[in-house]
């Protein structure tokens, strides 16, 4: 590898002021490493014998690729620590214990409220930070980059969801909700939040994800605890499904938030390109 | 000659030899680019052999006669994103690489004059963002129009032109301040 060669192209300068030419052309003039023929013969082989092992395996890698997935989400989960799911429990504890009054029906609405927060503000905090030998992970796995990155956000909604399925079994015990009234009230806006806070984290940003996932429930939510016990719509969001509309809009949330997942999870090879993360 | 286009095309329907020439055509280009985007020009030889496995797996998606050069490069522009972004960069110190001195060079004083010159703007670069410095190899380096550019990484011409200016206008201030203080380095060596 030539690494002292100088390049030296021409300057699209025509647009631009005097004083910016200069340093156009000192960024120009600097010295970029050239590959050697037998670097650029490496390579090619390297390619073509990429290429056969490729069109040997494309059959078996479309269907494989998946099997990956359970593996990396053991590793990421692994990675983020314990403090990132203790973090978890506490802020659905905090939130429940911060309420003025306890009421049962409080509980539920802190709970439905609770529990895709938990969800998106992780996946976003998780998806920001990096973790002690992650770019290991993400090196060491034939899958790409997208994959990776649902894999942690499936790994932390399964997270949020049996915090949800212990709470939900503990109201059911001592008789405050139904159980499959509660568990459907948290599990369609966890599963939608989730579903919409994923796709934004990875082709856009985090920050937005927690703003467009996090946000408008929150303030859903708090508007929901002010008027308690008011006939206000937004309780709607936040109450246990009752009558034959309420439970099918829910199951309905609940299929479509899993069709968008599953589009997500097994398209990933696909649009993971387009990722900004 | 045949086209990057037609080549590519061959390529997709078994003919090896077309992979050959794209990838003479393209790697040295590349290495130059991704040299100058990473800062890095051991990370940059990885990125371009990526780049490359990258276009061979995603060989079935290209539909012809869609330009092969800005697809390519788009591939290397996420690459790069992806690597920055990762965990592993945002630890990794970039550091100015020291170029081996060649028998050609005229003498160590002017040699060491010009390696300090290409320090002091490898340290000026890492000052400027990635998408500042792609927009800036991809202008400079690869001598690229403002609307290949945009193409290349799916932002309006306006906003190459903003990063351009933004770009080198911070580029020239680093090396403006970088030289003074090498001038006042060697003011202070001369009263010594």
């Amino acid at each position: 590898m030539d690494n002292s060669s100088f390049d030296q192209p021409p300057i699209q300068s025509d647009e631009l002021p005097l004083d910016l030419q200069a340093a156009a052309r000192s960024y120009a003039n600097q010295p970029v490493p050239r590959p050697s023929s037998a670097d650029t013969a490496h390579l090619i082989q390297y390619l073509l014998a990429e290429a056969a092992f490729q069109a040997q395996d494309t059959r078996y890698e479309e269907n494989d690729h998946l099997w990956h997935i359970p593996v990396l989400a053991r590793w990421r989960v692994y990675l983020l620590g314990p403090w990132f799911w203790i973090a978890g429990v506490l802020l659905l504890l905090a939130g429940i214990l911060l309420a003025r009054s306890i009421t049962v029906s409080d509980l539920i609405t802190l709970l439905i409220l609770l529990l895709p927060l938990t969800a998106v503000l992780g996946l976003t905090h998780a998806l920001r930070t990096p973790s002690a030998g992650l770019r290991a992970v993400e090196a060491s796995c034939p899958v790409n980059f997208a994959q990776t990155s649902i894999s942690l956000g499936l790994a932390i909604l399964a997270f949020a969801g049996l915090l949800g399925l212990v709470a939900t079994l503990g109201f059911t015990l001592a008789n405050f909700a139904p159980f499959w009234n509660l568990l459907l009230a948290w599990l369609a806006p966890l599963l939608l939040l989730t579903a919409i806070s994923l796709p934004i984290a990875l082709l856009r940003n985090v920050r937005l994800a927690a703003l467009v996932g996090g946000l408008p429930w929150l303030l859903l939510g708090l508007l929901a605890l002010a008027e308690q016990n008011g006939p206000g719509i937004v309780r709607l969001f936040f109450s246990l499904p009752q009558d034959t509309l309420s439970l099918s809009s829910h199951l309905a949330t609940i299929l479509l938030s899993l069709l968008l997942l599953i589009a997500l999870f097994t398209s990933a090879p696909k649009w993971q390109r387009f990722c900004t993360l | 000659m045949f086209t990057d286009e037609d080549l590519f095309r061959a390529w997709q329907h078994g003919d090896a030899g077309a992979l050959e020439t794209l990838v003479q055509r393209y790697h040295a280009p590349l290495l130059a680019h991704l040299s100058r985007v990473l800062t890095d020009t051991h990370l940059a030889e990885d990125l371009v052999q990526e780049t490359f496995i990258r276009l061979i797996r995603d060989a079935q998606s290209y539909c012809y006669p869609r330009p092969f050069h800005p697809w390519l490069y788009a591939i290397a522009h996420h690459l790069a994103c992806n690597y920055h972004t990762s965990a592993y960069a945002r630890r990794v110190e970039l550091r100015a690489e020291i170029p081996a001195m060649q028998a050609r060079e005229p003498d160590p004083a002017e040699w060491f004059e010009r390696w300090e010159s290409h320090h002091n703007l490898r340290k000026a670069l890492t000052h400027l963002s990635i998408e500042q410095r792609e927009v800036l190899s991809l202008r400079f380096g690869q001598d690229l129009s403002i609307q290949e550019t945009a193409a290349i990484l799916s932002i309006p011409p306006g906003t190459v032109k903003s990063r351009t200016f933004t770009a080198l206008r911070l580029l020239r201030s680093s090396l403006e301040e970088y030289a003074s203080d090498t001038e006042s380095r060697q003011g202070g060596k001369h009263h010594g």
